[in-house]
């Protein structure tokens, strides 16, 4: 993966219940090369060629561009749901540009649900949208 | 008459603290959840639990080989439901039920257990038919 988290903290001083629907980040920069590709084609960390990026990417640079728009990982957060729409393919090494924005946020006896949707586009073409539901408990 | 369309292929993975260490270091996701005995052992799951996408790593090998591809093509959607979490050293089986055909697409249900048979995640794969090989 490129530097691209320099400078970015490990942990978040933010909270979810700071954001709101309809805030925006980035767009970030992310690159990711083959050897990246090639470990999350199976079993975290067991490599295996391949021409394209497998969709453990997906999340991957999500993540990354997760932690750049908040500054962060906001801890004691919770992935609950996930969803990936697949709009074009991408080479196993790559820059993409992630849009990240606040889709929905939903108070429930369990906590605060938080929707991220992320627009990665690939030479200015929409490549994947995903969606990460994160409940703070 | 009715087609016969590839079974979902069931896929194992076992997951350690060195895959967790590994996704947090290609993530950035240093969640102390993921990394920190202590603070995860005070935390809601009273240990280290994996980074999710650790365990639909399986969904993702699973759909991959259902369409004999080393990518998710375009026009794939794939749905999680992250039910418990995946400690360190689960194995996480990922099966699928028999395809449904509806409207041009098939779709998945898929589950994955741990190796006491609790399920750890849901995913619901929907791939245009033409994708699939017969």
């Amino acid at each position: 993966m490129s530097d691209s988290l320099a400078g970015v903290p490990e942990i978040s001083s933010t909270s979810y219940d700071r954001l709101a629907v309809g805030d925006s980040f980035g767009p970030f920069e992310e690159s990711f090369a083959q050897r990246t590709s090639d470990v999350l084609r199976g079993p975290v960390g067991a490599s295996v060629a391949g021409a394209h990026a497998p969709p453990g990417i997906l999340p991957l640079v999500t993540l990354r561009a997760l932690r750049r728009a908040l500054q962060g990982i906001v801890p004691g957060g919770v992935l609950t749901r996930q969803r990936f729409v697949i709009h074009a393919d991408l080479p196993a090494g790559a820059d993409v540009e992630i849009d990240v924005r606040v889709s929905d946020q939903a108070h429930r006896p369990s906590g605060l649900y938080t929707t991220f949707t992320f627009a990665l586009r690939h030479d200015a073409a929409l490549a994947a949208v995903v969606e990460w539901t994160i409940l703070a408990p | 008459m009715t087609r016969t369309w590839p079974p979902f292929p069931a896929v194992t993975h076992v997951v350690d603290q060195s895959a967790i260490d590994a996704y947090a270091e290609l993530s950035g996701d240093f969640n102390p959840l993921h990394v920190d005995p202590d603070y995860a052992a005070a935390g809601p799951f009273g240990s280290i639990v994996a980074h999710g996408p650790i365990g639909l790593q399986t969904v993702f090998e699973a759909v991959a080989a259902w369409l004999g591809v080393d990518r998710m093509p375009p026009g794939v959607l794939v749905e999680v439901a992250y039910r418990r979490p995946v400690r360190v050293g689960d194995a996480i089986t990922c099966t699928g039920g028999d395809p449904a055909d509806h409207a041009g697409a098939l779709a998945v249900q898929a589950t994955c257990v741990n190796q006491r048979g609790e399920e750890v995640l849901q995913a619901l794969v929907v791939a245009p038919r033409a994708l699939v090989a017969r």
